[in-house]
């Protein structure tokens, strides 16, 4: 009998990127680069008053990540589509680790799932992206 | 309390210059290595918006929404022709979906951005799933 999940992807992504703990700093820094104030992630008395215990990442920052170790792999031209999940919220300190793997591919797409996940492997962000094949095939060597 | 009646809210329309400094400090904040990049990179209308909005916040108080009870449930970019460094952007935002799940602990508010470059070109579909927590 075979293993679903195991059926359903292959063991190894073809798309790894890990990023550093994410500090107070880090969503001060984003907070401003990306024009999203939200106080829940930078002001720990707003924070509070929301019922959370810290500030806690923008998920649009471990998008961001997502998109990073995609733009790394190929020409941002060459994506189609790119959506997320957020699954759970990404705590202060987390180390993101991003990867893709190959979920299918017709002939002129590639189909990647993605996941972002902590140093624990709990999964963060959950997503998907369509990419051009033309453009992107040479990236994945014998993929 | 929010209705599903805002279904086809209109958010003010922003338009928005793609600045190359502002692309720079982005991409160097999410630790890229090649900053200087001059295509935007694949979550950056996202940010575009509220950054060159009047009210970065409409989106949320338009439908009075708390803040603090906000979470983003799902995001997702449909792209058609590349946004660049000197583009100006006109974003427009829509309501198209209010739902509850939980029994109403949950309400979910779906908004969809069509970004337009300064050629007339659809360029992209932005749409975010926020989730209000009751």
């Amino acid at each position: 009998m075979q293993d679903s999940l195991a059926a359903e992807r292959p063991v190894a992504p073809v798309l790894s990127r890990s990023f550093p703990p994410i500090s107070r700093h880090m969503l001060a820094l984003y907070c401003g680069a990306s024009g999203d104030h939200n106080p829940i992630h930078v002001d720990l008395d707003f924070a509070r008053s929301a019922g959370f215990p810290d500030v806690f990442a923008h998920g649009m920052l471990v998008m961001a990540y997502l998109g990073l170790m995609l733009e790394e792999a190929g020409p941002a031209e060459g994506i189609l589509e790119f959506s997320t999940r957020f699954v759970a919220i990404t705590q202060l300190g987390a180390a993101i680790t991003c990867e893709a793997y190959i979920r299918d591919m017709t002939h002129d797409r590639i189909l990647l799932d993605l996941t972002a996940a902590d140093e624990c492997g709990d999964v963060k962000l959950q997503g998907r992206a369509v990419l051009n094949r033309q453009i992107w095939e040479t990236r994945f060597g014998q993929a | 309390m929010l209705s599903r009646d805002m279904i086809g809210h209109r958010f003010a329309p922003v338009q928005a210059h793609v600045e190359a400094g502002r692309l720079r400090n982005f991409r160097k904040v999410i630790g890229c290595a090649q900053p200087g990049e001059q295509t935007a990179p694949p979550t950056y209308l996202f940010a575009l918006e509220m950054i060159e909005s009047e009210n970065p916040m409409a989106f949320i108080e338009d439908l009075g929404i708390d803040m603090a009870k906000l979470l983003h449930s799902e995001q997702s970019f449909t792209y058609f022709a590349p946004v660049r460094a000197g583009d100006r952007i006109l974003l427009e935002t829509v309501v198209t979906d209010i739902f509850e799940k939980k029994g109403g602990a949950l309400l979910f508010v779906v908004q969809d951005t069509k970004a337009t470059n300064q050629h007339g070109a659809h360029v992209a579909t932005v749409r975010r799933t926020l989730v209000i927590r009751n």
